[in-house]
Order: structure tokens, then sequence, then C-alpha cells
């Protein structure tokens, strides 16, 4: 980005992060540009909206470019631009109340979703079969000791529920999940804000730029 | 006639023109050259003596033999070459280069130097020399030259030929004229004498010796061997491997000319270092043979035997500068051409030919780079050492490899994914099997092992108002869809059972659809029209920052997004004229299955909701996230629901059997499946892990 | 949290980091070793040399939400990665499955490329949207990782349970695969699926441990500072309140 560019965004970027995060922490009464702030967050949600549509072009763009030069797996680029054209026509021709997109929404994207949830339940349960044959460490075993006492905990048995070891199990279950699970993610969460804070203060204090360098 | 062409530039000129009409070059000589009256250019017999280097490069040119005139002046040089071979000429004695006097080897030293390409090879053993050099037919590899056509100006000239030169003419005139007597006391001559026949018969041809190749180096006459055992040197090259006991790799030899080198057609510049057939070298009897410092061999041949080469080296005091044979075989060879001494301009020589026609002390037309010279490598010296062997070998063996076609190689066997298989086959039948059947595998909780939060989250819907809609957050991606209506959808069927109007919100794409879809199903069932009991706000883009703005003044927030044009104006509705803000709502209701997003919602609009509950049912994943928000004290989390048991009993509390149920089966036995397969990884894992650290 | 209590933990970060910045110079910081982080730069070394691509991935979050956090130290890393890859024959590729983060992936690319004198090697399709759910980015993934010959995987950024899958589909692609996300859930998963996973605030020490700064290390030890803090904080607040002194 040339320097003219650079000196220009930066400001603004810095400027506007500010603001946002100032108008958070004081109250509205007091704050000079709690209207600024706020038409800086509709803003953002018309960007958020313009962003939609810029990543769409791209998705196109990307596509296109893969079939003009016949790039490997351009059929399947093909196949997303036909889908991708013919659900924006009908969406915007017809809306998406329209029984034709309903339609590739019920019997399309969600059986396609569906099926990659269930895709995922295989890789878990096929990387914890893997788990101990490929890392063969302690937190290992514990992680898949931890992920057996959970799932008996939470699934139903054979046997009926009520006997003495499914009772035992289930409060194992819940005081990890409860306790240790639930305090451990606790801090996790805790160090991913203190990472997310740092991270947007460099952003604010200009260091990082990715609008521009 | 009566015009002149100037040299430079092709003009014609009056034959009386001094200087060029069209350039102003000088059209005649300065020097006066005696012309003989004669007009036009010069012609050979016109011009000065030239000097024998430039004369033997023109006589050497093609196409120009003949041409080139015979010198008739002091040329005692250019005439030296009418009884010589072109490449054994050299300077006389006192024209030595510096360096070939000061680092010429010793001696004492081995002769390995001596430049095999020039050298003939010897002849087989037990030929007769002289028979051999005479009886034999030139050799292709040899320059021949025709005795009686090397002599035309020799005695005209002698009053100019420098005396040590004169003496080697007579010479070679007496050996001339009695061929076969051998002058026995300089073999050297003798075998010059030899070579002179054969060369000149071969000098139209103008052909060298066919270069050796390369690892091959001339084999030095054996020391006891007396002059004699030279003559063989002219015959045709028979290699000879100098140390090499086996065969050099043909890789590393060099392709063999077939019939000729390829400068045979250059002019041949003659080295010092003697030739094949050379004559230049003065006799010994001339010449103060110590000033050169011949190869030991050669001394010895001249010296009659190793002892005497050995009392001489015992005369000496000090030994003769020696350079390493690696440097003595980078010396350029033309470096001789230092030496050539500049001649006074009246003795230079008139161009005769070309444009520049006429003028004095031109420059040589060819350039330096066009003269033949010494490779700047004796390649018949190289030290060939086993490692080299070995290296050449692996040069070979790879170059042959290169000639042949590899085999296409097989692709990389894909191995094939039969644990990933035989997992997904596994779980796959665990759940299918009992769908299909309608297997009743798995008993279903009673009332009193429901969960907790089941009464908390009931409890909870009882004091949610029927006079305003309550706000349905629908923050999940279809593929959550199986997990997420199975738990949503007693609770949309409770919340249509106690007529509270709702309204959706999507925060993703696909949210708006997800929520007709579960509407549509529940609302039949209880005569919820919509746009009545319930209605659709729309997609709202914006993630967390939407939501944040949403939550402090909702009409602006859809409003600034341009709202949902397709859901019209959903805030005249009824249940909606009331709401200005978030906690407007009779409740808010979080369906998510992301853990970021659903903590966002909560911190967001806890603070934001006042006294409205705020109810969350999530994936069983985000549970494990949200419940810290639900256990706290003062919680800004009302109610919590999540997972297949939790709406199981959701739907026998509801008294309406739906999903839950159909799934329980297929859910407990995909379960018990990832349990055993689970079990099984990890006890072959650990199986593996000790035997493998039992021997270590 | 109170705004005035946020705005002085605010301030103390911001302090905490300029200071800790400024303390870098002279006396540089010791961070323990991540095996992602310290097998990424030979795995990048090795994809450059047989001219493979490297991916990096920005996750399926929304630029406008705390999901932002880890894409935007995703961006970082794809700021230095792309430094290093710009002289491959097949430069980096960046995927999101935000339109806004592809845009600001396409600025950090040509910025990097422009750094190093490489800025005619820029394609604007070198960074992509692949689908705008996550579960459809997901499904996209495995024609990426086949068509573009990708041999290491970086993903950095907001991802829920469908970075798994990611990272299975690059390690069955035979690639380096280094995962990291801010979502709990989805670690727990990574955990299982991805060759190296970023545990917690690893996902933003990325910066720190591929030296990109001095604030980059500094934010790391603002992290440790305030998190002692806290422990403190929480430890005496637990003893008092167990102790019955707070109510």
């Amino acid at each position: 980005m040339k320097l003219g560019a650079y000196l220009l965004w930066t400001p603004v970027a810095v400027a506007a992060g500010w603001t946002v995060l100032l108008g958070y922490l004081l109250d509205d009464a007091v704050n000079p540009l709690a209207d600024f702030r706020l038409l800086l967050l509709r803003w953002a949600v018309w960007i958020a909206a313009g962003a939609v549509l810029i990543g769409l072009l791209n998705l196109l763009a990307v596509h296109w470019s893969k079939i003009s030069l016949l790039e490997p797996g351009w059929p399947y680029s093909a196949l997303v631009l036909l889908f991708f054209l013919t659900t924006l026509v009908l969406g915007i021709v017809f809306g998406t109340n329209y029984p034709i997109v309903s339609m590739l929404f019920q019997y399309v994207q969600l059986p396609v979703e569906a099926s990659l949830m269930g895709l995922l339940a295989i890789t878990l349960v096929l990387a914890g079969v893997r788990l101990m044959m490929r890392r063969r460490q302690l937190t290992s075993a514990i992680f898949l000791a931890v992920a057996l006492l959970v799932l008996l905990g939470t699934g139903p048995w054979l046997i009926g529920n009520g006997s003495a070891l499914q009772e035992a199990v289930v409060v194992g279950q819940r005081w990890i999940t409860q306790v240790f699970a639930a305090g451990g993610a606790r801090g996790i969460v805790i160090g991913i804000a203190l990472g997310a804070i740092t991270t947007g203060l460099r952003v604010l204090l200009a260091s990082d730029r990715p609008y521009a360098d | 006639m009566d015009e002149i062409r100037c040299p430079m530039c092709s003009t014609l000129n009056p034959s009386e023109a001094d200087v060029c009409r069209q350039c102003g070059a000088r059209l005649k000589p300065v020097l006066g050259i005696p012309t003989g009256g004669k007009t036009g250019p010069l012609e050979a017999g016109d011009l000065p003596p030239v000097p024998d280097w430039l004369n033997r490069i023109r006589s050497d040119l093609p196409g120009e033999e003949g041409e080139a005139p015979a010198s008739e002046g002091p040329d005692w040089l250019g005439r030296m070459r009418e009884a010589a071979t072109p490449g054994d000429e050299g300077p006389p004695a006192g024209e030595v280069p510096e360096w070939l006097k000061e680092d010429a080897p010793a001696p004492d030293e081995p002769a390995p130097s001596a430049p095999a390409p020039r050298t003939a090879p010897p002849a087989p053993a037990g030929k007769p020399a002289a028979a051999s050099s005479t009886a034999e037919p030139p050799s292709p590899s040899l320059t021949p030259i025709e005795p009686g056509t090397s002599k035309p100006n020799e005695t005209s000239m002698a009053g100019e030929t420098p005396e040590w030169l004169s003496r080697i003419r007579d010479r070679e005139a007496k050996a001339r004229q009695r061929p076969g007597q051998e002058p026995e006391e300089d073999w050297l001559a003798r075998f010059r004498d030899e070579a002179i026949p054969s060369a000149a018969q071969a000098k139209p041809d103008k052909k060298e010796a066919r270069p050796e190749p390369p690892g091959v180096s001339p084999k030095p006459p054996p020391k006891e061997a007396g002059p004699a055992e030279l003559r063989p040197m002219a015959r045709p090259p028979a290699p000879v491997p100098s140390r090499a006991p086996e065969p050099i790799p043909a890789a590393l030899q060099p392709p063999i000319p077939e019939t000729e080198a390829p400068s045979q057609d250059l002019p041949k510049v003659p080295a010092l270092i003697l030739d094949s057939g050379g004559t230049a070298t003065p006799g010994a009897e001339d010449i103060d043979l110590e000033s050169i410092q011949l190869p030991e061999w050669m001394s010895d041949l001249k010296g009659g035997g190793p002892e005497e080469a050995a009392g001489e080296r015992s005369r000496r005091d000090l030994a003769p500068a020696t350079i390493p044979a690696w440097l003595e075989a980078m010396r350029p060879i033309d470096t001789f051409r230092s030496v050539v001494e500049i001649q006074p301009e009246e003795e230079q020589s008139v161009e005769a030919a070309g444009p520049l026609a006429g003028l004095r002390g031109v420059l040589l037309a060819e350039p330096v780079v066009a003269m033949p010279r010494a490779p700047g490598m004796d390649m018949g010296r190289v030290d060939v050492t086993d490692r080299h062997y070995a290296q050449a070998e692996l040069l070979q063996k790879m170059l042959e490899e290169e000639a042949h076609e590899a085999p296409v190689a097989p692709g990389q066997r894909r191995r094939l994914p039969l644990l990933r298989w035989v997992v997904g086959a596994a779980v796959l039948l665990a759940v299918a099997i009992p769908a299909v059947l309608g297997a009743t595998w798995f008993p279903v909780p009673s009332p009193e092992q429901w969960p907790p939060e089941l009464v908390g989250f009931r409890s909870v819907m009882g004091r949610i108002p029927t006079d305003r809609a309550s706000l349905l957050v629908f923050d999940y991606e279809p593929g959550y869809a199986g997990e997420m209506e199975a738990v949503l959808g007693p609770v949309v069927d409770d919340l249509m059972t106690r007529g509270i109007p709702l309204a959706t919100l999507a925060t993703r794409p696909a949210g708006r659809i997800l929520a007709e879809r579960i509407l549509a199903r529940y609302s039949s069932l209880h005569g919820f029209a919509a746009g009545e009991g319930f209605l659709h706000l729309g997609y709202l883009p914006g993630g967390a920052t939407a939501a944040q703005a949403f939550l402090a003044a909702p009409r602006q927030a859809w409003e600034s997004v341009g709202g949902a044009p397709s859901e019209g104006d959903v805030w005249v509705s009824p249940s909606l004229a009331s709401i200005q803000t978030a906690s407007d709502f009779g409740a808010v209701f979080l369906f998510s299955a992301g853990a970021e997003s659903a903590r966002t919602w909560v911190e967001q609009a806890g603070p934001l909701l006042d006294s409205t509950p705020l109810l969350a049912v999530v994936s069983a994943g985000v549970e494990p996230i949200l419940r810290p928000y639900y256990d706290s004290q003062a919680p800004p989390l009302d109610a919590i629901a999540s997972g297949l048991p939790m709406a199981l009993a959701y739907e026998g509390a509801n008294g309406r059997q739906a999903d839950a149920l159909s799934r329980w089966n297929p859910y407990g036995s995909g379960m018990l499946a990832a349990e055993a397969l689970l079990a099984g990884g990890t006890l072959y894992g650990l199986a593996g892990w000790l035997t493998r650290r039992r021997p270590a | 949290m109170s705004p005035t209590l946020s705005a002085i933990v605010l301030l103390l970060f911001v302090l905490l980091l300029l200071g800790y910045a400024a303390l870098g110079r002279r006396r540089p910081a010791l961070f323990r070793p991540i095996p992602g982080f310290d097998a990424l730069g030979s795995a990048i070394e090795k994809a450059v040399e047989a001219g493979d691509r490297v991916h990096v991935s920005l996750g399926t979050g929304s630029l406008l939400s705390p999901e932002a956090a880890p894409a935007l130290a995703g961006l970082s890393l794809l700021s230095r990665i792309a430094t290093r890859t710009s002289m491959s024959d097949r430069p980096a590729v960046v995927t999101a499955g935000d339109g806004a983060l592809v845009i600001l992936a396409q600025d950090t690319l040509r910025a990097a490329y422009s750094r190093v004198g490489a800025g005619q090697r820029y394609r604007h399709t070198s960074a992509r949207m692949l689908a705008p759910t996550p579960f459809a980015y997901a499904a996209t993934l495995p024609v990426l990782l086949a068509t573009e010959n990708v041999s290491a995987s970086i993903l950095v950024g907001s991802f829920g349970p469908e970075g798994a899958l990611a990272a299975d589909f690059g390690r069955q692609a035979n690639s380096f695969v280094l995962a990291g996300s801010d979502d709990v859930p989805a670690q727990a998963l990574m955990y299982a699926t991805a060759e190296h996973p970023l545990i917690g605030e690893e996902v933003f020490a990325g910066g720190a441990y591929l030296q990109l700064g001095a604030l980059h290390s500094a934010s790391l030890r603002t992290q440790d500072t305030v998190r002692l803090i806290l422990v403190l904080v929480i430890l005496a607040a637990t003893a008092l309140r167990t102790l019955g002194l707070v109510g």
C-alpha cells in the first residue's frame, strides 16, 4: 500500500476502534461519541452484509478462474457455479420463501451438512481409536479415559438406568463435565479472552495492520 | 586500371589521389615502397619483407595459398617456414621466451609435459625408424611438406639470414642431399630430417596429429633408448596408456574426431615446444643447448644416457626453477607472441589484401582468439587416481542409467483406509439397525431419572407472559439441525401449548429457513398461524456486533439492515407493537450450537434483559461452556437444555413423544459402538506401546 | 463487569503491553516450546522445496465478532508465511468463511509480497472464501487440498466442530496440520484429529513465536501477568467467601 493510503487508513481504523471501545466503557449519557458509536455499529452491520456479497463474488471469481484455466477440479467448480447462480436467481426473483428454494435447502443443503456431522462423529471415533497409536502419551490415555467415561455417563445403557454402576458412572461423568471440564473450559476461555484482548489492542495500537502495510 | 579503391570505404578514387575523396583515408603508403612504377593495388612482389609469422598466417589461410608472396627480403623466419612444418618453428635462441627459459622442466625431471597432441607417438616396436618415416604413406595426422617446395628463396636471402639459421639450413640441405645418412652427433637433426618429407606432403591439408584421448599420455622414450628411438614419433599415433593399467571410462574421454582436428584450416602458430616433425629447434652444435631446458628424456637422449645427465646435474649448484605440473599444463601456448618484437615501421609488412591493402603495420586480421593454441590443460598429464576411476565409473553408470528408459514406476500404492471403513461401518450399522428395525433395546428413563435441569426449565417457561412475543434466536447451522431440533422441538411445542406468541431472528444465513422448518412443524398441531402466532424477523448479519445492536434497540437494528423485505413490516404486529428494547420481549430463547456465539449472546443480553428470562437450548458440546452462567448466583442464564436425554424427558413432560424417542435407541446403539471402538483402540495402542517398550 | 472496572482493566492491559514492549528490547522473553510452532518453520520450508502450497485457514468465524481475534492472529501468521513462500512456485493460499476476512487476507498477501519485492506474484484468488457456512467450508476443503497440492495446513482462526473435520482432511492428504481455535469444544476435537493442536490461547501466540515484533512478545507477557493477577484474585475471593467474610 502506498504511503499516503497508509497514513490515511491507519488513523481511521484506530479511531473507529477506540470510539467503539470507549463507547462501551462510558455511559451514553456522558459519552459525546455515543451516537457516532451507534452509527459505526450500524455501518459494521452493513459492512458485514457487504462482506458476504464480496465473499460470494470472490467465490465466483475463484471458481470461474478455475474453469477458464481448466485447472484440476474444474468440473466441481462448474457444479458450484451452476448451483450458485441457480439459487441466487431463484432467491432474488422469488424470495427465500419460494418453495423451490426451500426444497433446495431441505433436500440438498440440510442432508449434506447433516451427513458431515455424521462424518464428524465417525472421524472423532476413528481419531480416538488411533490416538493411542499415534501419540503414545499419558495425556492421550487420560483423554481417552475421560471420553469413555463421558460417553458411558451420557448414553443409555442396555441394562437400563438406575443400576448402582450406572449411577456411579453418571456421577463421575457429571463431575467431569460440570467441574473439571467446565472449570478447565472456563480457564481456557479466560486465556482466550486475554489473548483476544491483546490481539485487539495490537490492532488498536496500529501494531497489527491487516488492512494496510 | 586508373582508379584506386579506398581500403577504408571502397570508394573508387583516381590513381593519382593520395587520399580518399570520400573518407580521406590514405590511399598510398606513406613509406616509399618500390612498386616498380606500377599503379593500382600493390602486388605481392612489390611488397616489402613481411614478418614470418604474418606470412605464415597468411599462407595458411584457406583460400589464400599462393597469394601470399614468398618473402624475399630479410625475412629469415619467413624462409624458415618453407623448410619446416608449420607447427615446429620457433624463434631463435635469443628469442626464447623468458618463462620458458626459467620455468622449463629441469633436466632431472621427467617430461610428462611433452604435449601429446603435437608429439607423434612412438611407432610400434620393431619397425625400422628410418624406413617408417620415408616409406610409409603420409599419415593423415601429420603435416607433410614437400621438400622441393620449401626452398624457393632460400639462397637468395642467405645474406640476410641469421647465422644460426644458416647453419641449420645448411645442415638440412646436406641431410636432404644424403637421405639415409644420419648425423651421428645430432639425433634431433636426424629426427627433423625424417619429419620433413612427411610433413611437407601433408601441408596442403594442414592436418595435425590427431590428439590423443585424454588420460593417455605419450609414453616417453625409454632412457636406455638411443636417439633413433625417436623416429617412430612421426608415425601414426599409437596411444599407449601412460599409467593407467585399466581403460579409462568412455564417459571421461572426449569425442575423438574421426578425420582431423576442427582447427585444421586455421593458421597454425608454431610452438616453441618441439612439435611433430619439428625442425625449428636449433641444432645442438649451433645453439647453446644449455640455454634451453629440454625435458629430461630428451636430455637423456641428447646426452647419451642417464649417466651423463646425472653428471650434468651434479655440475649445477642450484636446481633450476620449476613450476608444478598442473601450472605448466595451464600455461597458454601462445604466450610466445609477447616476445615477437615489433619491427620498425619501415620493416613492417604492407597489407596485401582486403580493405587494408596497402597499409603497413596493420594488426593481425585474425583475432587472437581464433589463433590455434594448445589446450589450456594438458590432458595427457591428468593424474588419474583410483578415486578418479571410482568417480568416473559412477559418472558412467549415471550416464548409462540416463540413457536407458526407466520403467514407469508404479504409483505409490494408495493404502485402503480399512480402519476408517471399519469404524464408519460399525457406527453406521449401529445407528441404522435399531432405526430400521424399530428396536427398543434401551429402556426409556423414568421421570425420576429425568435431568434436574428440566424442572427449572419448565418453571421458567411457566412465567413467560402471553401478551407479547418471545424472541427465538436461531443461531446454529443446518448441520446441527438433527441434534438441535430434537431438543428445541419439545420446547417450541411447549411454547405453543402455552399460547405464547413467537418471533424468530436468525443470526446465520440459513437460520430463517431452519426457523420456518421447526415452527411449521408444530404450528399445524397448535393452530398457530404465520403472522399472528409467530412471525419471522429474518436474518440479522453482523454476528456479535449485530447482537449487541439488536439487544440495545431491536427496531433500529432491524431497520438499519433494511429489515426483511419478504416479511413485511413485522413491527406492526400486535405481539411486537410494544417491543422497543430486548427486555420488552416476553422471553429470549437462544438456540445455539456455537460455544462462542452462545457465550456472546448470554454476556451481551444478560445485562440488558432485566427481568426478562433468558433460556438456552444448546448443543451438548456447548453445554459445559454455558453451565457456569446457569450455575452462578444471579445467573444471566435462567434455564438451559441440551442433549437427547433432556429432550426425551421434555417430550415426556409434554406428553407428546416425538423425535427424541425415535432417536433414543439408535442413539444408544451408536454410543455403545463408539465406546467399544474407543476401548478397543485404546487397548490395542496400549498393548503396542508396552510390547515395544519391553525390548528396549 | 462495570464499565469503570472494564476501563481499569483495559488501561492495565495497555500499560503492560507498552511496558513489556519497551522492556523486551533489553530483556527478551523466553517462551516455552510449542511443538506446533517449532515444526511450522520446517514444514513451510519443505513445502517450498517441494513446490507445494501452504494453506492458511482463517476459520469460519466472522470479522465482526469476538471470533475475529484468532483470525487476526492468523493474519499475523499469514504475513510471515506469505513472505517465506513468496518465492515458491506455488505461493500460499488462504481460505476463510467470511468475506471481510478474505479482504483482509488479500491485503495481507499483497503487502507481504510487496515487502519482498514480489508484488507481481500476488493473485487476488490466492485468498478465497470457500463457503459461507462452516460445514460447507469443511466440505470444500478436500477439493482444495487435492487440487492445489497443499502439503501444510495452518488452521488458525475461529472454528467450530468443522475444524476437526478440516484438520482430519489435512491429515488424510498427508499434510502438516497446525490447528487452533478459540472454541473450546473445537479445541478438544482438534486435539484428536490434528497433528499439532493448539490448546487455549496458544492460538494467539504465533506472532511471538515467529518473532513478528516486540508487541507480539509483549502480548504474551501481558497475558501471563494479567492471568497471574486473576489467579490471585480468584484465590483470594474464594478464600474470603469460604471464610464468610464476603457475601
